[in-house]
């Protein structure tokens, strides 16, 4: 009994400590986030009018000129082109990972080895490291100013990356495929009917992933895209002048809470999947 | 082609329809009876021959040459396009092994069909052989798109960007002039000239030391935080895990501008400090020669932005774990910092190497960071195209898309790639879950 | 291995092909006359035509650009010529995108940019007999010639020209400048006159605003509105051939170490390219942070839009706010410099010992890219917008300072000042060459460092005048090492 009363107040100054520390990375991270929604409001445009950190002034000014200055900022047409790479590409490339993934999991064939050295020695180069190749490529298939062009590069692109995937769909037990070819369901069966239905948390996983990309990257669009109206918000928000970090911040808040949302409320996948995949090699 | 093997005494080549197979795709196929499949095989040869006649065989010659006749844009002529004719010269050279692969199947598929009549069993025909397709060999199906992509995007580009390595395109030298082989030259400018060499030596140490130091960083910030957050005592885990959420969600471009924006000159952190007396009046931390100010910027923006991934693997791997472990850890009188090195680390370690090494693969190449922290172009003395915090990739970046020296561009990232090649192989090998593979299995 | 020694063997042996091969034959080119190269310039304007138009961003955002673009497809409605924004960045490089077909067919650029893609062969040479460039000063038409088969042809149709000038509020100069700061009394404060002046005006407003307020802000690191000091001094960017390279001539370093000084008192906020955007907004807030800035005249009308909102927000009307706005922010030449490159000292006799300054200056063109398959409805483009009423219009709408002469004496005002220093040849145009890119990234550098060194830097390094010439010395090689390899690449 004297023991334990002698460890309480230890506990408590652990707990304290535990919370303490929380309260401290929480702040570290929610404070960049609270000031740049904050500044999306601010009156004026730009940077130097804040007072200390935040903005003198509130006002939805910065949302009106977003969406009314076309001349400046075609916003809603940035948004659109956006949200049709990132969802047909989401679309795509889930398709083709969980296809290669189940397939290099599940079958033995002869490159099958070569196969996955080969992705881990091209996953060394990363895509940009040949953009001039890759632009060159796009120009002699006519893709350019092409949003094709822009999912086409992110579906092979993410394909790579099957290795996540491969290594959820080897925690599947053999037996019961075993199982299910004795019943003499035939391959594509087995998938649509065992595989797909236990690997939801890897799906949403590998779907999430696969939207964020496109959604958030700023390289291969500022590339290949010349045209204006080809933009995404990416590109778009890059290429304003730097008096006009309010409409910065107000277009990144359409760009970030989406994903932030959706984080959020898959978040329980995210864990699941990212680790799954990680555990083995 | 087990059959074929375990009957070795008579040469495979033999049977004379699969000599026809070696002569002219699909005749052998015929011959079979299989006339679909051969009629199909034999439009694959005959389309091949024409696609050589037509174009192939040019193509090849512009891959060698380059180009010959120079086009003269201002009075319309239109001359050879270097680039465009190296491009379609390696497509052509794929085709070409393709076309060999797919030769080599149909041979050894003479001899298998070949086979199977001399044992007297009944010819698949070309329905069954879709079935089998669809069945014994659905990987075929899954993995042609897919390869066909990684093909053209991935391999393509990189075999794009080693050959013109190899050539003067860049600088003055762009389309519509003739771009032509210079065999090692790009090299020997990047070993030779002091500029490259002497910037190439800082930079490369710098990058070094920032992927070790990010990738640790990161790695361990991840792992602890996820610790934290697992901790027994702390209530509303979810609650609080949605902070790091935000960081994990925003994409990085807006993290970094924000963060630019937050720490630069005109920026509130700056003037709050000036305000408060805390530094003087010309403290700066992102500069013109500003090198480890940014530096340390850098790495906390990564920490950052890479942390909570990390804390989210974690957090997975360590529900995983094994709980029964730690009672018996408990009951042994382990405290709590024996228990983590003994049993959280090395298990989360295992667990997770392959993260170590793509986390450092990526923070090598991690072009973001100082892209977005410094903004604006300029180069430090004592460097060439690039400033004292710029990495590999970035100084690439300055190279080829700032400043078009493609081919010096090509041959940085081929040297890149070296490196990185080694080192991962290095890390790899020396990883415990390479070394105790075997023993887990 | 085996499959990696073959491999390796077939690249050895590709790689020797291709060098063997390399050494063939190779033609193209030739010479071509006059008529030759103009002949797609004749005849009719092509039928159902679309032109897509490059202009700046200013000129897209004010809505101007739209609005020439529809009374040009006004005027030309017979041939359903359809002129259209090319919709691209300001900067997009035609070099990259031209061949392939997504350049813009017009362009509207500066001259070291033009001039470089018209080394590549990417913008046509236009037939000036059908232009109207009477008007236009040799120095600045200079600027868009280059030889080529022998014969001298002109690669663009000036529209503007750029330069440095100052601009300052009126309503912030001192109550009593007409006794203090007039030593000359001729009417123009001497802080916008002379450097001395300026230097210690913003010296006294920055103490006695404890840091807040500044005299003069511009960019520190800016190479084209900088680069004027070291011209001044002697300096030159390429003299007959472009080894010659003379930024670090003698003299150079004088300017240079009046930059030197100059920054100390600017401070480090300046030090930074966005402090050219910046400033808009501190000349024309209600504190009246910036008294005056140093830059190009096409800021003028984005200043007096802010002050013109700032007095609206301060309780004025509309029209009276225009008023005071237009009143209120003035134009002057830049100041004049000490002979000795001495600015800490005062001066008493501005005429002998000050002299005008030579500033770095630009000419910016239309131009039609070799690529565009409608050269004539092109041509008719540009001759349309280099009309003297559309050069007017374009001249009242963005501010942009006419290359015309007699238009520039029109339009009065900053228009005149920059155009008069043009035609006195205190303007340096920049060279007009491929070469020309290589020396801005090194200018910055140095403009940079030196700034930092009479700011942040805990010890200095440029105190003396030989460390400052060594700074100079090495931007020369700087540039030099750069267009090196420009030509090994």
């Amino acid at each position: 009994m004297t023991k334990k009363m002698h460890i309480r107040p230890e506990k408590a100054a652990k707990t304290a400590l535990v919370y303490l520390l929380v309260l401290f990375v929480s702040f570290i991270f929610a404070f960049p986030c609270i000031w740049l929604v904050l500044s999306a409001f601010n009156a004026e445009g730009d940077l130097l009018t804040l007072d200390g950190f935040f903005p003198q002034e509130y006002s939805f000014d910065t949302f009106r000129r977003l969406f009314t200055e076309v001349n400046k900022y075609d916003y809603r047409r940035w948004f659109t082109n956006t949200l049709f790479v990132a969802a047909v590409s989401c679309v795509i490339s889930t398709f083709l990972v969980i296809a290669v993934a189940y397939t290099i999991s599940r079958y033995r064939f002869k490159s099958r080895k070569a196969m996955m050295k080969a992705t881990l020695i091209l996953g060394i180069f990363p895509n940009f490291m040949n953009m001039t190749a890759l632009f060159v490529i796009m120009t002699q298939l006519q893709l350019i100013n092409n949003l094709w062009g822009l999912i086409l590069l992110y579906s092979s692109g993410s394909t790579m990356g099957f290795l996540v995937q491969k290594g959820f769909f080897d925690t599947i037990p053999g037996s019961i495929y075993d199982a299910a070819t004795l019943d003499g369901a035939s391959d594509f069966r087995i998938f649509l009917s065992i595989t797909l239905p236990l690997s939801k948390p890897m799906i949403v996983y590998t779907a999430l992933t696969a939207f964020v990309w496109p959604w958030a990257d700023f390289m291969l669009p500022s590339m290949l895209l010349v045209d204006k109206s080809s933009w995404t918000v990416a590109v778009g928000l890059n290429s304003l002048d730097d008096s006009e970090f309010s409409v910065f911040a107000a277009g990144s808040m359409f760009v970030a809470i989406p994903i932030i949302v959706l984080y959020i409320a898959l978040s329980k996948y995210l864990i699941q999947g990212g680790s799954a995949g990680a555990v083995k090699d | 082609m087990e059959t074929v093997q375990q009957a070795p005494k008579k040469s495979v080549f033999s049977d004379w329809r699969v000599k026809l197979s070696c002569a002219f795709m699909g005749l052998g196929q015929l011959f079979c009876r299989q006339f679909t499949k051969g009629a199909l095989l034999m439009l694959l040869e005959i389309g091949f021959i024409l696609f050589l006649v037509f174009a192939g065989v040019e193509n090849i010659i512009g891959l060698l040459t380059l180009g010959t006749t120079e086009g003269v844009p201002i009075m319309g002529i239109e001359g050879d396009n270097s680039v465009s004719m190296l491009a379609w010269g390696i497509t052509t050279v794929f085709l070409i092994l393709f076309f060999a692969l797919a030769y080599y199947a149909n041979i050894k598929d003479a001899i298998y069909t070949s086979g199977e009549i001399g044992k007297g069993n009944r010819v698949k025909t070309f329905f069954e052989s879709c079935q089998a397709l669809l069945n014994k060999k659905f990987y075929f199906l899954t993995l042609t798109l897919p390869l066909l992509f990684v093909c053209v995007f991935n391999i393509m580009p990189i075999i794009f960007t080693a050959l013109i390595a190899f050539t003067n395109y860049g600088g003055e030298i762009v389309p519509p002039k003739l771009i032509s082989w210079t065999g090692f030259q790009s090299f020997r400018v990047i070993f030779t000239m002091s500029e490259y060499i002497g910037t190439m030596g800082k930079i490369l140490g710098w990058n070094i030391l920032w992927a070790i130091g990010s990738t640790f960083l990161v790695y361990f910030g991840g792992l602890g935080l996820a610790l934290l957050y697992n901790a027994k005592c702390l209530k509303w885990k979810r609650f609080w895990r949605i902070f790091p959420m935000f960081a994990y969600a925003i994409p990085s471009f807006i993290t970094l501008t924000g963060f630019y924006f937050l720490f630069c000159d005109s920026g509130p952190i700056l003037g709050v400090l000036k305000d408060w007396g805390w530094v003087s009046e010309n403290f700066t931390i992102i500069s013109f020669d500003s090198v480890w100010s940014l530096r340390l910027l850098g790495f906390f923006c990564c920490a950052w932005i890479g942390v909570p991934s990390v804390m989210f693997l974690a957090t997975g791997i360590l529900s995983n774990a094994n709980k029964d472990m730690y009672e018996a850890a408990k009951l042994d009188g382990a405290n709590a910092f024996k228990q983590f090195w003994y049993l959280t680390l090395p298990f989360v370690l295992f667990a997770t190497t392959p993260v170590v090494i793509s986390t450092f693969i990526n923070q090598f190449n991690n072009f973001s960071i100082f892209y977005f922290l410094r903004p604006e172009t300029v180069y430090a003395p004592g460097y060439f195209n690039a400033n004292s915090s710029d990495l590999l990739i970035n100084w690439m970046y300055n190279l080829t898309v700032e400043n078009r020296l493609y081919s010096l561009g090509s041959a940085l990232s081929l040297i890149l790639f070296a490196f990185m090649a080694i080192f991962s192989l290095i890390a790899y090998v020396m990883s415990p879950a390479y070394k105790k593979e075997d023993t887990y299995r | 291995m085996k499959t990696i020694k073959r491999i390796c063997l077939c690249l050895a042996l590709v790689m020797s092909v291709a060098c063997f091969a390399a050494c063939g034959e190779r033609g193209g080119g030739g010479t071509f006359t006059y008529e030759e190269l103009m002949a797609k310039f004749e005849g009719d304007i092509e039928q159902n035509a679309t032109i897509r138009v490059l202009d700046n961003q200013m000129a897209i955002e004010t809505g101007h650009l739209q609005e020439v673009l529809d009374a040009f497809n006004e005027k030309y409605k017979e041939y359903n010529v359809n002129a259209v924004d090319a919709n691209m960045d300001q900067y997009v490089d035609l070099e990259q995108n031209g061949p392939d077909g997504y350049g813009p067919d017009v362009l509207y650029q500066a001259n070291d940019m033009l001039m470089r893609y018209a080394e590549g062969g990417h913008v046509l040479p236009l037939p000036m007999d059908e232009l109207d460039t009477e008007e236009i000063p040799e120095t600045v038409m200079d600027a868009y010639k280059m030889e080529t088969y022998g014969m001298d042809l002109y690669y663009g149709m000036p529209v503007a020209q750029q330069s440095t000038v100052l601009t300052y509020r009126k309503d912030l100069l001192p109550e009593n400048w007409e006794e203090e700061w007039d030593d000359n009394q001729n009417g123009v404060p001497d802080m916008v006159e002379n450097m001395n002046d300026l230097y210690a005006y913003s010296a006294q407003v920055k103490e006695e605003s404890g840091g807040d307020k500044y005299g003069l802000y511009m960019s520190l690191v800016d190479q084209y509105f900088n680069s004027g000091y070291l011209l001044s001094f002697g300096a030159y960017v390429f003299g007959e051939t472009h080894d010659d390279i003379g930024l670090n001539a003698d003299g150079a370093e004088v300017g240079l170490n009046l930059f030197r000084d100059l920054a100390g008192v600017v401070g480090s906020t300046c030090i930074n390219q966005n402090a050219t955007t910046q400033v808009a907004t501190y000349l024309t807030d209600s504190k009246g942070t910036v008294f005056c800035t140093i830059g190009t005249p096409d800021w003028l009308t984005t200043f007096r839009e802010n002050l013109s909102a700032t007095y609206v927000k301060s309780g004025m009307s509309r029209e009276e706010a225009d008023k005071a706005a237009e009143e209120n922010l003035v134009v002057v030449d830049p100041p004049r410099l000490p002979n000795d490159g001495d600015i800490k000292k005062a001066i008493t006799d501005m005429e002998t010992e000050t002299f005008e300054p030579t500033t770095m200056g630009g000419v910016n063109a239309f131009s039609i890219s070799s690529y565009t398959k409608y050269p004539k409805a092109c041509l008719a483009f540009v001759k349309f917008v280099s009309e003297y009423e559309n050069l007017k219009w374009r001249s009242e709408a963005l501010g942009a300072v006419p290359a015309r002469t007699d238009l520039a004496e029109e339009l009065g005002g900053v228009s005149s000042i920059l155009s008069g220093r043009v035609s006195a040849g205190l303007v340096d145009i920049m060279p007009s060459t491929r070469d020309t890119q290589y020396i801005w990234d090194p200018l910055s550098s140095l403009f940079n460092d030196v700034a930092t060194d009479n700011t942040t830097r805990e010890a200095p390094v440029y105190t003396t005048a030989e460390a400052l010439k060594g700074a100079l010395d090495k931007l020369v090689n700087d540039i030099r090492s750069a267009m090196a390899v420009g030509d090994i690449s």
